[in-house]
């Protein structure tokens, strides 16, 4: 199935990733297809803003999972930034804050990133 | 253990239940009777006698100077001079300890030289030449003048030195099993007689009921019976041991479970620990104790503690004590043996083997099974296992299938119960009052007050009015899942023959809606009872503590059958016992719920969306705070997508209920399909780890999580999900679990 282009931002060779509403299986595969492209093309630091996502389930938070391993194979950089406060408890449940910095905010995750950088 | 405990008791929060009884015993030991009287506690095998006996001990130890406690528990002795060593050797150290305030000389066990210069010291010269003597085994000579003097050698000492001593004698019927001297009588009777002389004060403990049935006791004996912890006790018990070992309970299922193990708190330990042991995370269903309690009892340590203190080799007395179970009332030798398949010496050799263990009561010539019913399910388990051969697998199913039937009838029987008392307690008062008509129809009381938590008598002054009859009697029966009532009077308030009323009401057994089903078997009911009363007046009233399904309603009222849910049935009963009543709904907790609301949601992608939504109305209008709202949806969420995943029928739809309580939100997720384990589920290793990809597995933890109970229920044809969220107080976010 052919998945459809969505938002994102690129600094240099960051790239900040929005997702949708509600993060399920098909916009969960759909947010790691885009990663996947990023990743062959170069495109080694992520940030994933949830800004927009008010719902995530199970399935979704295990596509999460699925892209941190990538990104860790890949030798790549991995953020999280704009959870709400109920995903953030729920990832925090999970054991997923010990493995990822999570930001309030894209530009507070950009600009570690970019300090990390120098 | 704190630094009061002396003797070895279990921990305080293991502890239930047993206060008054304490207090009565500390009480009769301290009071000084005049002339001292002894105290028979008879209670069944480990039903906790020891236990209180310890602690008494330890009350008496610490909190008063009167009089010394002397704990002393009987064994199987090789010889008397076993019994008089150890015996005296125990009492001259609690007696030392307590008249010097050192529990370490019981709680260290002092060397026995150090103990004969302490008994020397205080001038217990009798005590210490008794140990010398015994220490190495006895002496020869005249055994029952030297056991009488030993046993009375106590009771000097403690009048010369003026400090009585109260005794407390643990399983006191092991001293029958002690013959004494070849022929003779055995322990018993030699203790019989100097401690309930009437010289002593003390307590002993027994299984059965009489302490012998050959000696006349010289004092004068009070019985205590001690049974099983109380229902309320049992239930805290299990909820104290279930918070240790973080395990979700169900409070009904515990109040079963409480029942089927008679409130025995060895067992419920038991069956508590192996829980733990087992990593069980859920004790939610009458299922999951059942196979919990079947595990325990034929593989477990219920089955292995139970195999030996019932040692039962032979399969005659296996037959026996099958016959006395099945038998269920007294019965006589001969009809005990009818079946055993031996001749009758053989016979009356196993009967007295099994009347040693306490297994049986005899009295009159009638023999009586009195064991527990775990011990009955243990018994039942041996006989099927090795007179009937039958394999380990269908003994456990046969098990298992019997208390499943039995939990859930009495899981049944507790609502009913409650319900029919106060039906019964206030049918007396119907008088021909005038009461508003839709405490008899729950539709439209739903319609008109759900969602109110008060409501002042005259507002519900204006609905319509009816009359109640003037109720002349009435009795009760109990069909098939109904307790059916049948009340007699008159109406219009005169009492004759055109006048003449039946009131037939139909209670449901079980917890659960009452349906259309229900409603037919109820009419079937009427149907015959209305052919015994010759009155044409025929009233029908269903009343139902989990209220009515929305077939079930429409039937209703077709038929002209009254219905009342438990809202509606306190407000009545508030109605006609107090005139000027206000209706208040917040001492109604538990009841009916107030606002009821479904979703149906067909199989599709994001369908489990719009129950999000649903429920985000729902919970922020009840005052749920917006994050709990949030955890409430996404709990949902994955309630839905699991109902979604095994709905294997084709078109088949999942139903959600949301059910607004006072304090709670009640959610229930039904699916048509082949269900699943959630078991199996919850097995699922850390989400970081999932090696496949889109795997779930988590989703049950996280609903366990997020809400506050979370239970499942298989059904036949699908699967149900109930889970909880409370709220305490309106607006006030209490429940948050992180952050």
């Amino acid at each position: 199935m052919k998945k459809e282009a969505r938002g994102f931002k690129e600094f240099e060779d960051c790239v900040v990733l929005y997702t949708d509403n509600y993060l399920n299986d098909i916009e969960g595969e759909k947010l790691e297809e885009e990663c996947n492209e990023f990743f062959r093309k170069g495109r080694k630091r992520v940030i994933i803003d949830f800004g927009n996502t008010e719902l995530i389930n199970s399935i979704g938070i295990s596509i999460l999972v699925a892209i941190m391993e990538k990104v860790r194979e890949e030798k790549g950089v991995i953020f999280f930034s704009g959870l709400k406060k109920v995903n953030y408890d729920i990832f925090n449940t999970l054991g997923l804050t010990k493995d990822i910095p999570i930001f309030k905010t894209e530009e507070e995750a950009l600009e570690k990133m970019m300090v990390d950088n120098l | 253990m704190d630094n009061k405990t002396i003797l070895d008791t279990c921990p305080s929060s293991e502890f239930f239940g047993r206060t008054a009884v304490i207090e009565d015993i500390c009480q009769h030991a301290t009071t000084g009777a005049k002339p001292p009287f002894g105290i028979y506690l008879a209670g069944k095998r480990w039903v906790g006698k020891t236990e209180l006996l310890k602690r008494i001990y330890h009350r008496l130890f610490w909190d008063q100077d009167v009089v010394a406690p002397i704990y002393y528990i009987f064994k199987p002795y090789c010889s008397v001079e076993d019994f008089i060593y150890d015996y005296l050797k125990n009492f001259a150290r609690q007696y030392l300890a307590f008249i010097k305030r050192e529990p370490n000389i019981v709680k260290d066990e002092v060397s026995e030289n150090k103990l004969k210069h302490l008994l020397t010291d205080m001038g217990f010269i009798d005590i210490s030449r008794f140990l010398s003597l015994y220490r190495k085994g006895g002496r020869d000579g005249d055994n029952i003048t030297t056991l009488r003097d030993a046993i009375y050698t106590p009771i000097r000492t403690a009048n010369n030195y003026g400090t009585p001593f109260f005794l407390m004698l643990d399983d006191f019927n092991l001293a029958a099993n002690m013959p004494v001297y070849e022929g003779g009588e055995g322990l018993l009777s030699e203790c019989v007689r100097v401690f309930m002389s009437g010289k002593v004060s003390y307590l002993a403990t027994c299984y059965e009921k009489k302490i012998s049935k050959t000696h006349v006791f010289p004092g004068s004996i009070r019985t205590i019976e001690l049974n099983g912890l109380s229902e309320e006790a049992s239930i805290s018990l299990m909820k104290e041991m279930s918070q240790v070992y973080k395990i979700n309970y169900d409070s009904e299922v515990f109040a079963v479970a409480a029942g089927q193990l008679e409130g025995n708190p060895a067992y419920i330990k038991s069956l508590m620990r192996a829980a733990a042991q087992k990593g069980i995370k859920s004790l939610t269903t009458i299922k999951d104790f059942i196979d919990l309690y079947v595990e325990e009892l034929v593989e477990g340590s219920i089955g292995i503690s139970l195999g030996s203190v019932i040692p039962i080799r032979n399969l005659n007395a296996l037959r026996l004590l099958k016959a006395s179970i099945d038998s269920k009332t007294a019965v006589t030798e001969e009809e005990l043996f009818e079946d055993i398949l031996c001749d009758y010496e053989e016979a009356k050799r196993s009967l007295t083997n099994i009347c040693k263990l306490q297994l049986l009561e005899i009295d009159c010539g009638l023999i009586k099974w009195n064991g527990d019913k775990v011990m009955e399910d243990y018994i039942n388990c041996l006989y099927d296992s090795r007179v009937k051969g039958r394999s380990r697998d269908e003994v456990k199913t046969r098990v298992a299938l019997k208390r499943l039937k039995e939990g859930y009838y009495l899981q049944g029987l507790k609502v009913k119960s409650k319900v029919k008392e106060e039906l019964l307690g206030f049918l007396k008062k119907f008088n021909g009052q005038m009461v508003p008509k839709t405490l008899f129809h729950n539709q439209d009381f739903l319609a008109r007050y759900s969602g109110k938590v008060s409501m002042y008598e005259k507002e519900i002054e204006e609905d319509d009015r009816m009359s109640l009859p003037h109720m002349a009697g009435f009795f009760n029966d109990v069909k098939n899942g109904f307790t059916i009532i049948v009340g007699l009077g008159f109406c219009n308030g005169r009492y004759d023959e055109q006048n003449e009323v039946t009131w037939i009401i139909g209670i449901k057994e079980n917890p659960a809606p009452v349906h259309i089903g229900d409603v037919e078997s109820f009419i079937r009911h009427c149907n015959v009872i209305k052919s015994d009363f010759k009155t044409t007046a025929i009233m029908k009233w269903m009343i139902a503590k989990e209220g009515f399904t929305g077939e079930a309603l429409k039937r209703l009222s077709i038929e002209n059958i009254y219905n009342t849910d438990m809202v509606q049935f306190r407000i009545l009963r508030k109605l006609i016992e107090d005139k000027d009543a206000i209706l208040d709904f917040s001492d109604m907790e538990g009841l009916s719920p107030l606002k009821e609301f479904e979703v149906i949601l067909p199989i599709s992608s994001k369908a489990e969306l719009v129950a999000a939504r649903a429920v985000e109305e729902v919970g922020l209008d009840m005052g749920f705070s917006r994050d709990t709202t949030d955890q409430i949806k996404i709990a949902l969420l994955e309630a839905c997508i699991n109902a979604f995943e095994h709905s294997m029928v084709k078109n088949s739809k999942v139903y959600c209920r949301f059910i607004v309580e006072k304090d709670r939100l009640i959610i229930k997720i039904q699916n048509e399909g082949r269900g699943f384990d959630p078991g199996i589920q919850s097995k699922a290793g850390p989400i970081v780890n999932l090696s496949g990809r889109y795997k779930r597995g988590r989703g049950i933890e996280l609903m366990k999580e997020l809400m506050d109970e979370v239970k499942f229920e298989k059904l036949r044809g699908g699967t149900k999900l109930v889970m909880v969220k409370h709220l305490k107080n309106k607006g006030e976010d209490r429940n948050e679990k992180r952050g």
